[in-house]
Protein backbone atom coordinates (compact mmCIF):
# COMPACT_ATOMS: atom_id res chain seq x y z
CA UNK A 1 0.00 0.00 0.00
CA UNK A 2 3.00 2.11 0.25
CA UNK A 3 3.96 2.42 -3.01
CA UNK A 4 3.51 5.58 -5.08
CA UNK A 5 3.55 8.15 -1.51
CA UNK A 6 4.94 11.03 -2.77
CA UNK A 7 5.64 13.98 -0.59
CA UNK A 8 4.20 17.44 -1.72
CA UNK A 9 6.47 20.10 -1.06
CA UNK A 10 4.42 23.44 -1.89
CA UNK A 11 5.96 26.08 -2.96
CA UNK A 12 6.64 29.80 -0.36
CA UNK A 13 3.91 31.50 -2.78
CA UNK A 14 0.79 32.36 -1.14
CA UNK A 15 -0.94 30.69 -4.16
CA UNK A 16 -2.06 28.00 -1.89
CA UNK A 17 -2.78 24.60 -4.25
CA UNK A 18 -7.05 24.26 -4.52
CA UNK A 19 -6.96 20.81 -2.45
CA UNK A 20 -5.54 22.52 0.53
CA UNK A 21 -7.76 25.38 0.23
CA UNK A 22 -10.66 22.99 -0.02
CA UNK A 23 -9.84 20.88 3.18
CA UNK A 24 -9.20 24.01 4.98
CA UNK A 25 -12.50 25.75 4.01
CA UNK A 26 -13.76 22.36 5.90
CA UNK A 27 -12.12 22.86 9.05
CA UNK A 28 -13.58 24.31 12.31
CA UNK A 29 -12.82 27.64 13.07
CA UNK A 30 -10.32 26.78 16.21
CA UNK A 31 -8.34 24.16 13.90
CA UNK A 32 -8.05 27.44 11.49
CA UNK A 33 -6.88 29.41 14.36
CA UNK A 34 -4.03 27.29 15.40
CA UNK A 35 -3.21 26.64 11.86
CA UNK A 36 -2.10 29.88 11.22
CA UNK A 37 1.00 28.89 13.08
CA UNK A 38 1.71 26.46 9.96
CA UNK A 39 3.09 28.90 7.56
CA UNK A 40 2.79 32.57 6.54
CA UNK A 41 0.59 31.44 3.30
CA UNK A 42 -1.63 29.77 5.47
CA UNK A 43 -2.17 32.97 7.63
CA UNK A 44 -2.54 35.06 4.82
CA UNK A 45 -4.76 32.91 3.37
CA UNK A 46 -7.20 31.88 6.52
CA UNK A 47 -7.31 35.77 6.97
CA UNK A 48 -8.95 36.61 3.94
CA UNK A 49 -12.22 37.67 3.56
CA UNK A 50 -13.52 35.67 0.51
CA UNK A 51 -11.99 32.62 2.81
CA UNK A 52 -13.38 33.67 5.77
CA UNK A 53 -17.07 33.66 4.27
CA UNK A 54 -16.56 30.72 2.20
CA UNK A 55 -15.65 28.48 5.64
CA UNK A 56 -18.76 30.48 7.04
CA UNK A 57 -20.97 28.69 4.11
CA UNK A 58 -19.65 25.27 5.43
CA UNK A 59 -20.79 25.63 8.65
CA UNK A 60 -23.65 24.15 9.24
CA UNK A 61 -25.52 26.76 12.01
CA UNK A 62 -28.50 25.39 12.57
CA UNK A 63 -26.96 22.19 14.01
CA UNK A 64 -26.92 22.95 17.81
CA UNK A 65 -23.81 20.29 18.03
CA UNK A 66 -21.81 22.98 16.46
CA UNK A 67 -22.92 25.76 18.76
CA UNK A 68 -21.53 26.63 22.29
CA UNK A 69 -23.92 28.50 24.76
CA UNK A 70 -22.20 32.12 25.96
CA UNK A 71 -22.24 32.44 29.85
CA UNK A 72 -22.56 36.50 30.61
CA UNK A 73 -20.03 35.93 33.84
CA UNK A 74 -16.98 38.10 33.69
CA UNK A 75 -14.80 36.69 32.17
CA UNK A 76 -17.70 34.70 30.23
CA UNK A 77 -17.72 30.88 29.67
CA UNK A 78 -18.57 29.03 26.81
CA UNK A 79 -19.85 25.49 27.31
CA UNK A 80 -20.22 23.33 23.94
CA UNK A 81 -23.46 22.09 23.38
CA UNK A 82 -21.88 19.03 21.77
CA UNK A 83 -20.70 18.01 25.47
CA UNK A 84 -24.51 18.42 26.53
CA UNK A 85 -25.75 16.53 24.28
CA UNK A 86 -23.22 13.99 25.09
CA UNK A 87 -24.64 13.90 28.51
CA UNK A 88 -28.22 14.04 27.86
CA UNK A 89 -27.91 11.31 25.69
CA UNK A 90 -25.65 9.10 27.73
CA UNK A 91 -28.23 9.23 30.95
CA UNK A 92 -25.41 8.09 33.21
CA UNK A 93 -26.46 9.14 36.33
CA UNK A 94 -22.53 9.78 37.69
CA UNK A 95 -21.41 11.77 34.67
CA UNK A 96 -19.65 14.92 36.09
CA UNK A 97 -20.57 18.14 35.58
CA UNK A 98 -19.44 19.53 31.38
CA UNK A 99 -16.96 21.32 30.92
CA UNK A 100 -16.87 24.96 30.55
CA UNK A 101 -14.06 27.31 29.26
CA UNK A 102 -13.81 30.91 30.25
CA UNK A 103 -13.18 32.57 26.94
CA UNK A 104 -10.32 34.65 25.94
CA UNK A 105 -12.21 37.97 26.66
CA UNK A 106 -10.09 41.11 26.02
CA UNK A 107 -11.49 43.48 27.65
CA UNK A 108 -10.33 45.03 31.04
CA UNK A 109 -12.87 44.12 32.99
CA UNK A 110 -11.95 46.74 36.01
CA UNK A 111 -13.41 49.69 33.90
CA UNK A 112 -16.23 48.00 31.76
CA UNK A 113 -18.78 45.98 33.02
CA UNK A 114 -20.42 43.64 31.26
CA UNK A 115 -24.16 44.42 30.98
CA UNK A 116 -25.27 41.52 28.87
CA UNK A 117 -25.72 39.89 25.22
CA UNK A 118 -27.74 41.43 22.40
CA UNK A 119 -27.38 38.01 20.79
CA UNK A 120 -24.90 36.50 18.28
CA UNK A 121 -24.65 36.22 14.91
CA UNK A 122 -22.70 34.24 12.38
CA UNK A 123 -20.06 33.83 14.93
CA UNK A 124 -19.96 37.39 16.20
CA UNK A 125 -21.21 38.49 19.90
CA UNK A 126 -22.77 41.67 20.56
CA UNK A 127 -22.02 42.94 23.75
CA UNK A 128 -23.02 45.27 25.74
CA UNK A 129 -20.16 47.22 27.47
CA UNK A 130 -21.55 49.73 30.28
CA UNK A 131 -23.56 52.14 27.26
CA UNK A 132 -21.39 50.85 24.50
CA UNK A 133 -22.32 48.10 21.79
CA UNK A 134 -19.44 45.99 21.08
CA UNK A 135 -18.85 42.99 18.43
CA UNK A 136 -16.55 40.41 19.38
CA UNK A 137 -15.60 37.19 17.69
CA UNK A 138 -14.71 34.68 21.03
CA UNK A 139 -12.63 32.52 18.55
CA UNK A 140 -10.48 34.92 16.69
CA UNK A 141 -10.48 37.02 19.82
CA UNK A 142 -11.25 40.09 17.84
CA UNK A 143 -13.52 43.02 19.57
CA UNK A 144 -15.06 46.15 17.83
CA UNK A 145 -16.29 49.11 19.75
CA UNK A 146 -19.78 50.36 17.97
CA UNK A 147 -20.48 54.20 17.10
CA UNK A 148 -23.01 55.19 20.27
CA UNK A 149 -26.47 54.90 19.16
CA UNK A 150 -27.54 58.56 18.89
CA UNK A 151 -30.44 58.20 20.60
CA UNK A 152 -29.68 56.73 23.57
CA UNK A 153 -27.25 58.24 26.26
CA UNK A 154 -28.14 55.66 28.58
CA UNK A 155 -28.42 52.17 28.06
CA UNK A 156 -30.99 50.39 25.85
CA UNK A 157 -33.86 48.94 27.38
CA UNK A 158 -34.18 46.15 25.19
CA UNK A 159 -31.88 44.66 22.20
CA UNK A 160 -31.39 41.80 19.92
CA UNK A 161 -28.76 40.58 17.33
CA UNK A 162 -30.05 38.50 14.13
CA UNK A 163 -29.43 38.14 10.36
CA UNK A 164 -31.57 39.16 7.95
CA UNK A 165 -31.62 36.95 4.67
CA UNK A 166 -32.44 39.52 2.25
CA UNK A 167 -29.39 41.74 2.39
CA UNK A 168 -27.48 38.75 3.85
CA UNK A 169 -26.62 40.90 6.64
CA UNK A 170 -26.59 40.99 10.41
CA UNK A 171 -28.38 43.65 12.20
CA UNK A 172 -28.06 45.04 16.01
CA UNK A 173 -31.13 46.12 16.93
CA UNK A 174 -31.37 48.86 20.25
CA UNK A 175 -34.68 50.12 21.70
CA UNK A 176 -35.71 52.62 24.51
CA UNK A 177 -38.25 54.77 25.33
CA UNK A 178 -39.12 58.37 25.37
CA UNK A 179 -40.66 60.55 28.00
CA UNK A 180 -43.26 62.61 27.55
CA UNK A 181 -42.28 65.93 27.08
CA UNK A 182 -42.32 67.92 30.48
CA UNK A 183 -43.16 64.85 32.58
CA UNK A 184 -39.45 65.54 33.61
CA UNK A 185 -39.22 62.57 36.17
CA UNK A 186 -42.53 61.92 36.40
CA UNK A 187 -42.26 58.44 34.69
CA UNK A 188 -42.12 54.96 35.89
CA UNK A 189 -40.80 52.15 34.59
CA UNK A 190 -42.74 49.93 36.78
CA UNK A 191 -45.62 51.16 35.70
CA UNK A 192 -45.16 52.25 32.51
CA UNK A 193 -46.36 55.65 32.63
CA UNK A 194 -45.36 59.18 31.76
CA UNK A 195 -43.62 57.76 27.90
CA UNK A 196 -44.34 59.09 24.68
CA UNK A 197 -42.48 56.48 22.54
CA UNK A 198 -40.70 54.00 21.86
CA UNK A 199 -37.41 54.32 19.47
CA UNK A 200 -35.88 51.88 17.69
CA UNK A 201 -32.12 52.04 16.28
CA UNK A 202 -30.79 49.83 13.74
CA UNK A 203 -27.20 48.55 12.97
CA UNK A 204 -26.69 46.84 9.95
CA UNK A 205 -22.97 45.71 9.54
CA UNK A 206 -22.59 46.12 5.87
CA UNK A 207 -23.67 49.82 6.71
CA UNK A 208 -21.55 50.57 9.32
CA UNK A 209 -23.85 53.21 10.88
CA UNK A 210 -27.49 53.41 12.86
CA UNK A 211 -30.36 54.21 11.58
CA UNK A 212 -33.14 55.79 13.83
CA UNK A 213 -36.36 53.88 12.77
CA UNK A 214 -39.69 55.85 12.38
CA UNK A 215 -41.60 56.77 15.39
CA UNK A 216 -43.28 53.76 17.00
CA UNK A 217 -46.08 53.75 19.70
CA UNK A 218 -44.86 53.47 23.34
CA UNK A 219 -44.98 49.87 23.32
CA UNK A 220 -42.63 48.22 27.06
CA UNK A 221 -40.36 45.63 25.92
CA UNK A 222 -37.36 44.72 27.84
CA UNK A 223 -33.89 42.62 27.35
CA UNK A 224 -32.63 40.55 25.01
CA UNK A 225 -34.97 39.76 22.19
CA UNK A 226 -34.74 36.13 20.63
CA UNK A 227 -34.33 35.42 16.94
CA UNK A 228 -37.35 32.96 15.45
CA UNK A 229 -37.97 32.82 11.65
CA UNK A 230 -35.48 35.80 10.97
CA UNK A 231 -37.10 37.99 13.05
CA UNK A 232 -36.51 39.43 17.03
CA UNK A 233 -39.21 38.74 19.90
CA UNK A 234 -39.87 40.49 22.81
CA UNK A 235 -42.60 40.27 25.13
CA UNK A 236 -44.77 43.36 25.66
CA UNK A 237 -45.42 44.45 28.92
CA UNK A 238 -48.78 46.89 29.89
CA UNK A 239 -49.77 48.22 33.10
CA UNK A 240 -52.67 46.63 34.75
CA UNK A 241 -53.80 46.92 38.65
CA UNK A 242 -51.48 44.04 39.46
CA UNK A 243 -48.48 45.81 38.13
CA UNK A 244 -46.90 45.10 34.62
CA UNK A 245 -48.30 42.18 32.87
CA UNK A 246 -47.45 40.42 29.70
CA UNK A 247 -50.03 40.98 26.94
CA UNK A 248 -48.50 39.87 23.65
CA UNK A 249 -45.25 38.87 21.90
CA UNK A 250 -43.49 41.47 19.99
CA UNK A 251 -42.04 40.47 16.30
CA UNK A 252 -39.95 42.67 14.90
CA UNK A 253 -38.85 41.70 11.36
CA UNK A 254 -34.96 42.16 10.31
CA UNK A 255 -35.89 42.26 6.63
CA UNK A 256 -38.51 44.34 6.50
CA UNK A 257 -38.22 46.12 9.76
CA UNK A 258 -41.16 46.48 10.76
CA UNK A 259 -43.33 45.08 14.33
CA UNK A 260 -46.18 42.96 14.07
CA UNK A 261 -48.00 41.11 17.44
CA UNK A 262 -49.45 37.84 18.36
CA UNK A 263 -50.32 36.62 21.81
CA UNK A 264 -48.90 34.87 24.25
CA UNK A 265 -50.59 31.40 25.04
CA UNK A 266 -52.43 32.20 28.00
CA UNK A 267 -53.24 29.73 30.32
CA UNK A 268 -56.73 30.54 32.12
CA UNK A 269 -56.63 32.62 35.77
CA UNK A 270 -52.82 34.17 34.32
CA UNK A 271 -53.74 36.98 35.04
CA UNK A 272 -51.52 37.63 38.82
CA UNK A 273 -52.85 34.55 40.03
CA UNK A 274 -50.80 31.18 38.68
CA UNK A 275 -48.17 32.82 37.51
CA UNK A 276 -45.61 35.60 38.12
CA UNK A 277 -43.63 35.55 35.00
CA UNK A 278 -43.46 34.86 31.66
CA UNK A 279 -40.65 33.98 29.47
CA UNK A 280 -39.90 33.26 25.56
CA UNK A 281 -36.95 31.73 24.02
CA UNK A 282 -36.11 30.23 20.65
CA UNK A 283 -35.78 26.30 20.50
CA UNK A 284 -34.87 24.85 17.44
CA UNK A 285 -36.10 27.83 15.63
CA UNK A 286 -39.01 27.51 17.17
CA UNK A 287 -40.29 29.88 19.39
CA UNK A 288 -41.39 28.93 23.02
CA UNK A 289 -43.18 30.55 25.73
CA UNK A 290 -42.67 29.72 29.61
CA UNK A 291 -44.79 30.52 32.72
CA UNK A 292 -43.38 30.56 36.07
CA UNK A 293 -45.22 29.56 38.72
CA UNK A 294 -46.38 31.02 42.06
CA UNK A 295 -46.43 28.19 44.62
CA UNK A 296 -47.98 25.56 44.04
CA UNK A 297 -48.64 25.23 40.48
CA UNK A 298 -46.99 23.45 37.58
CA UNK A 299 -44.92 24.88 35.13
CA UNK A 300 -46.27 24.87 31.48
CA UNK A 301 -43.81 25.59 28.55
CA UNK A 302 -45.63 25.58 25.19
CA UNK A 303 -44.61 25.86 21.75
CA UNK A 304 -45.08 27.90 18.41
CA UNK A 305 -45.30 24.84 16.02
CA UNK A 306 -46.02 26.78 13.50
CA UNK A 307 -44.47 30.17 13.52
CA UNK A 308 -47.08 33.27 13.10
CA UNK A 309 -50.34 31.02 13.43
CA UNK A 310 -51.81 31.50 16.58
CA UNK A 311 -53.96 28.01 17.07
CA UNK A 312 -50.50 26.07 16.69
CA UNK A 313 -49.42 27.13 20.42
CA UNK A 314 -49.27 24.07 21.77
CA UNK A 315 -48.45 23.43 25.47
CA UNK A 316 -45.02 20.35 25.37
CA UNK A 317 -43.66 20.57 29.03
CA UNK A 318 -45.75 20.65 32.38
CA UNK A 319 -43.84 20.37 35.48
CA UNK A 320 -46.08 19.28 38.11
CA UNK A 321 -45.26 21.52 41.52
CA UNK A 322 -43.49 19.06 43.22
CA UNK A 323 -40.82 17.96 40.83
CA UNK A 324 -39.05 21.52 40.56
CA UNK A 325 -35.86 21.87 41.80
CA UNK A 326 -35.57 23.07 45.62
CA UNK A 327 -33.37 25.95 45.05
CA UNK A 328 -35.94 27.73 41.81
CA UNK A 329 -35.92 30.90 42.71
CA UNK A 330 -35.82 33.42 40.40
CA UNK A 331 -35.76 31.54 36.76
CA UNK A 332 -36.10 28.19 35.06
CA UNK A 333 -35.62 28.86 31.70
CA UNK A 334 -35.65 26.32 29.11
CA UNK A 335 -32.66 26.70 26.75
CA UNK A 336 -32.91 23.81 24.38
CA UNK A 337 -34.29 20.27 23.98
CA UNK A 338 -31.93 17.10 23.19
CA UNK A 339 -33.26 14.70 20.69
CA UNK A 340 -33.80 12.12 23.69
CA UNK A 341 -36.49 15.00 24.77
CA UNK A 342 -34.34 16.10 27.91
CA UNK A 343 -34.76 19.84 28.60
CA UNK A 344 -31.88 21.87 28.89
CA UNK A 345 -32.61 24.66 31.82
CA UNK A 346 -30.73 27.48 33.32
CA UNK A 347 -31.86 27.33 37.12
CA UNK A 348 -31.64 30.82 38.47
CA UNK A 349 -28.32 31.82 36.23
CA UNK A 350 -26.22 29.74 38.18
CA UNK A 351 -26.92 26.22 37.26
CA UNK A 352 -27.88 24.07 34.29
CA UNK A 353 -29.76 21.26 34.70
CA UNK A 354 -31.41 18.44 32.54
CA UNK A 355 -35.41 17.74 33.25
CA UNK A 356 -36.33 14.33 31.96
CA UNK A 357 -39.86 14.63 30.89
CA UNK A 358 -40.53 10.86 31.53
CA UNK A 359 -39.27 10.93 34.78
CA UNK A 360 -39.86 13.82 35.92
CA UNK A 361 -36.70 14.48 37.07
CA UNK A 362 -33.75 17.22 37.31
CA UNK A 363 -30.05 16.05 36.99
CA UNK A 364 -27.50 19.31 37.30
CA UNK A 365 -25.12 19.23 34.38
CA UNK A 366 -22.86 22.75 35.50
CA UNK A 367 -23.14 24.98 38.33
CA UNK A 368 -20.93 27.89 38.12
CA UNK A 369 -18.34 28.98 40.67
CA UNK A 370 -18.82 32.59 39.88
CA UNK A 371 -20.83 34.46 42.61
CA UNK A 372 -23.98 35.79 41.54
CA UNK A 373 -23.97 33.17 38.55
CA UNK A 374 -24.47 34.63 34.87
CA UNK A 375 -27.85 36.86 33.88
CA UNK A 376 -27.76 36.62 30.15
CA UNK A 377 -26.90 33.67 27.63
CA UNK A 378 -26.55 33.38 24.10
CA UNK A 379 -25.58 30.71 21.28
CA UNK A 380 -22.85 31.04 19.21
CA UNK A 381 -21.05 29.24 16.38
CA UNK A 382 -17.59 29.54 16.27
CA UNK A 383 -16.33 31.26 12.56
CA UNK A 384 -13.80 33.45 11.37
CA UNK A 385 -15.70 36.44 10.74
CA UNK A 386 -14.44 39.41 11.83
CA UNK A 387 -16.24 42.47 14.03
CA UNK A 388 -14.03 44.87 12.06
CA UNK A 389 -16.75 47.62 10.54
CA UNK A 390 -14.65 49.33 7.77
CA UNK A 391 -14.82 53.30 8.91
CA UNK A 392 -15.93 52.89 12.38
CA UNK A 393 -14.10 55.01 14.77
CA UNK A 394 -12.87 53.39 17.59
CA UNK A 395 -14.92 55.63 19.82
CA UNK A 396 -12.94 57.01 22.95
CA UNK A 397 -9.41 56.79 23.62
CA UNK A 398 -10.32 54.32 26.69
CA UNK A 399 -11.88 52.07 24.70
CA UNK A 400 -9.17 52.00 22.28
CA UNK A 401 -6.31 51.32 25.23
CA UNK A 402 -8.40 48.56 26.71
CA UNK A 403 -9.54 46.73 24.22
CA UNK A 404 -6.90 44.97 22.59
CA UNK A 405 -7.31 44.15 18.65
CA UNK A 406 -5.96 41.36 16.75
CA UNK A 407 -6.09 40.90 13.04
CA UNK B 1 -22.73 -2.51 -19.64
CA UNK B 2 -19.22 -1.67 -21.98
CA UNK B 3 -16.36 -2.33 -20.44
CA UNK B 4 -13.31 0.57 -20.79
CA UNK B 5 -9.75 -0.50 -19.99
CA UNK B 6 -7.08 1.52 -18.21
CA UNK B 7 -3.74 1.02 -17.31
CA UNK B 8 -1.87 2.39 -13.78
CA UNK B 9 1.23 3.85 -13.66
CA UNK B 10 2.33 0.62 -12.58
CA UNK B 11 1.32 -1.37 -15.60
CA UNK B 12 -1.64 -2.87 -14.19
CA UNK B 13 -4.33 -3.00 -16.26
CA UNK B 14 -8.02 -2.32 -14.50
CA UNK B 15 -11.67 -2.69 -16.28
CA UNK B 16 -14.11 0.27 -15.76
CA UNK B 17 -17.81 -0.03 -16.05
CA UNK B 18 -18.52 2.87 -18.67
CA UNK B 19 -21.28 5.05 -16.88
CA UNK B 20 -18.65 4.94 -14.07
CA UNK B 21 -15.78 5.42 -15.70
CA UNK B 22 -17.48 8.76 -17.25
CA UNK B 23 -17.35 9.95 -13.64
CA UNK B 24 -13.96 10.89 -14.17
CA UNK B 25 -13.95 14.08 -16.53
CA UNK B 26 -10.34 13.25 -17.53
CA UNK B 27 -11.27 9.91 -18.55
CA UNK B 28 -14.08 11.39 -20.41
CA UNK B 29 -11.83 13.23 -22.52
CA UNK B 30 -9.81 11.06 -23.48
CA UNK B 31 -12.80 8.24 -24.28
CA UNK B 32 -14.57 11.48 -26.23
CA UNK B 33 -10.91 11.99 -28.26
CA UNK B 34 -10.19 8.50 -29.07
CA UNK B 35 -11.66 4.96 -29.61
CA UNK B 36 -13.20 3.05 -26.51
CA UNK B 37 -11.41 0.02 -27.46
CA UNK B 38 -8.12 1.51 -26.49
CA UNK B 39 -6.60 0.44 -22.72
CA UNK B 40 -6.34 4.42 -21.54
CA UNK B 41 -3.17 5.29 -19.91
CA UNK B 42 -3.13 6.88 -16.56
CA UNK B 43 0.50 7.46 -15.66
CA UNK B 44 -0.68 9.75 -12.64
CA UNK B 45 -2.36 7.15 -11.23
CA UNK B 46 -0.99 4.17 -9.29
CA UNK B 47 -3.23 0.97 -9.13
CA UNK B 48 -3.91 1.16 -5.59
CA UNK B 49 -5.48 4.06 -5.95
CA UNK B 50 -7.30 2.74 -8.69
CA UNK B 51 -8.24 -0.33 -6.38
CA UNK B 52 -9.83 2.76 -3.92
CA UNK B 53 -11.40 4.23 -6.19
CA UNK B 54 -13.22 1.13 -7.77
CA UNK B 55 -14.28 0.37 -3.87
CA UNK B 56 -15.54 3.76 -3.50
CA UNK B 57 -18.23 3.03 -6.70
CA UNK B 58 -18.89 -0.40 -5.89
CA UNK B 59 -19.84 0.66 -2.39
CA UNK B 60 -21.82 3.74 -3.95
CA UNK B 61 -23.79 1.49 -5.84
CA UNK B 62 -24.86 -1.01 -3.21
CA UNK B 63 -26.03 1.95 -1.23
CA UNK B 64 -28.46 3.39 -4.08
CA UNK B 65 -29.80 -0.43 -4.59
CA UNK B 66 -29.87 -0.22 -0.90
CA UNK B 67 -31.77 3.29 0.04
CA UNK B 68 -32.88 4.09 -3.79
CA UNK B 69 -31.37 7.06 -3.58
CA UNK B 70 -29.21 8.35 -6.88
CA UNK B 71 -25.84 9.43 -5.02
CA UNK B 72 -24.39 10.16 -8.25
CA UNK B 73 -26.54 12.01 -9.59
CA UNK B 74 -26.73 14.41 -6.67
CA UNK B 75 -23.00 14.93 -6.59
CA UNK B 76 -23.03 16.19 -3.38
CA UNK B 77 -23.48 15.04 -0.28
CA UNK B 78 -21.68 13.00 2.58
CA UNK B 79 -22.39 9.82 1.90
CA UNK B 80 -18.73 8.46 2.81
CA UNK B 81 -20.02 8.38 6.50
CA UNK B 82 -21.96 5.04 5.56
CA UNK B 83 -18.74 3.61 5.02
CA UNK B 84 -16.23 5.88 6.22
CA UNK B 85 -14.69 3.85 8.64
CA UNK B 86 -14.22 0.43 6.26
CA UNK B 87 -12.98 2.85 3.34
CA UNK B 88 -10.16 4.62 5.26
CA UNK B 89 -9.12 2.39 7.58
CA UNK B 90 -5.93 1.00 5.98
CA UNK B 91 -5.37 4.14 4.54
CA UNK B 92 -2.94 6.23 6.15
CA UNK B 93 -3.04 10.17 6.24
CA UNK B 94 -0.37 10.63 3.22
CA UNK B 95 -2.21 7.77 1.20
CA UNK B 96 -5.42 9.93 1.81
CA UNK B 97 -3.94 12.98 0.93
CA UNK B 98 -2.06 11.12 -2.60
CA UNK B 99 -5.73 9.98 -3.53
CA UNK B 100 -6.83 13.18 -3.19
CA UNK B 101 -4.86 14.52 -5.65
CA UNK B 102 -5.35 11.20 -7.81
CA UNK B 103 -9.32 11.85 -7.89
CA UNK B 104 -8.56 15.39 -8.67
CA UNK B 105 -6.56 14.60 -11.57
CA UNK B 106 -9.41 12.08 -12.47
CA UNK B 107 -12.00 14.81 -12.41
CA UNK B 108 -14.03 12.37 -10.16
CA UNK B 109 -16.60 14.95 -8.47
CA UNK B 110 -18.56 13.42 -5.80
CA UNK B 111 -15.43 11.38 -4.71
CA UNK B 112 -13.59 15.00 -4.11
CA UNK B 113 -16.25 16.09 -1.75
CA UNK B 114 -15.92 13.28 0.26
CA UNK B 115 -12.30 12.47 0.42
CA UNK B 116 -11.80 16.30 1.24
CA UNK B 117 -14.25 15.96 4.03
CA UNK B 118 -12.19 13.02 5.08
CA UNK B 119 -8.93 14.92 4.96
CA UNK B 120 -10.74 17.64 6.71
CA UNK B 121 -11.84 14.91 10.17
CA UNK B 122 -8.37 13.84 10.06
CA UNK B 123 -6.72 17.24 10.07
CA UNK B 124 -8.78 19.46 12.11
CA UNK B 125 -7.12 17.99 15.53
CA UNK B 126 -3.90 17.90 14.21
CA UNK B 127 -0.89 20.08 15.75
CA UNK B 128 0.87 22.85 13.88
CA UNK B 129 3.55 20.41 13.47
CA UNK B 130 2.05 17.43 12.12
CA UNK B 131 -0.21 19.42 9.65
CA UNK B 132 3.22 21.33 8.25
CA UNK B 133 4.26 17.23 7.43
CA UNK B 134 1.34 16.18 6.13
CA UNK B 135 1.13 18.97 3.31
CA UNK B 136 4.87 19.32 3.35
CA UNK B 137 4.85 22.82 4.38
CA UNK B 138 7.69 25.12 4.51
CA UNK B 139 8.01 26.62 7.83
CA UNK B 140 8.44 30.37 7.71
CA UNK B 141 8.28 31.63 11.01
CA UNK B 142 11.05 32.79 13.39
CA UNK B 143 10.82 31.21 16.79
CA UNK B 144 9.92 34.39 18.47
CA UNK B 145 6.47 34.97 15.60
CA UNK B 146 5.36 31.17 16.20
CA UNK B 147 5.83 31.97 20.52
CA UNK B 148 3.86 35.23 19.75
CA UNK B 149 0.87 33.28 17.74
CA UNK B 150 0.82 30.39 20.26
CA UNK B 151 0.45 32.87 23.54
CA UNK B 152 -1.97 35.19 21.46
CA UNK B 153 -4.32 32.46 20.80
CA UNK B 154 -3.52 29.64 23.19
CA UNK B 155 -7.15 28.08 23.68
CA UNK B 156 -6.57 27.03 20.25
CA UNK B 157 -3.53 24.86 20.44
CA UNK B 158 -5.15 23.02 23.89
CA UNK B 159 -7.84 20.78 24.09
CA UNK B 160 -8.74 17.40 24.64
CA UNK B 161 -9.27 16.69 21.09
CA UNK B 162 -5.55 17.73 19.97
CA UNK B 163 -3.53 14.61 19.08
CA UNK B 164 -0.19 14.13 19.83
Amino acid sequence: MADGQQQLVLSESHDLNAIIVEILLRLPAKSLVRFRCVSKAWRDLISESYFIKNHLSHIDTKNILNSKLLLSTTPPQAIDYAALSNIASSNEEDDGPVASREVDYPVDTRHFCLEGFVGSCNGLVCLLLDCSVVLWNPCTRVIQSLPSPSRFSRSCLFYGFGYDSVTDDCKIVVGGYRPLAGSGHGYHLQHGEGFEETMIEVFALKTGSWRTLERLDFVMLFGQGCVVNGALHWLKHQPSEHGLIVSNIMCFDLAEEKFREFAVPCPPNYVGRNYFSVGIGAIRNCLTAYFEPRDGFDYRMWVMKEYGVKESWAEIIRIPFEVLPQDYEICLQPLFIFENDEVLMNINGDVLALYNQKEKTFRNVFKTHVENGWGQTTTYVETLVSPLIAGAPNLSNQHCESFATFV
Amino acid sequence: MKKISVRTSDGQEFELEENLAMESATIKTSLDAFSRDDIILLPNVNSWEMVKIIEFFTKVQELETKFGVKFMEKKEGRFLEAFQAEFDKDLSDDNLYCLLWTVDYLGIEVLLENLCHLMAERTKNKTVESCRNLFGVQHDYTPEEEAEIREDYSWAFEGPEIEE
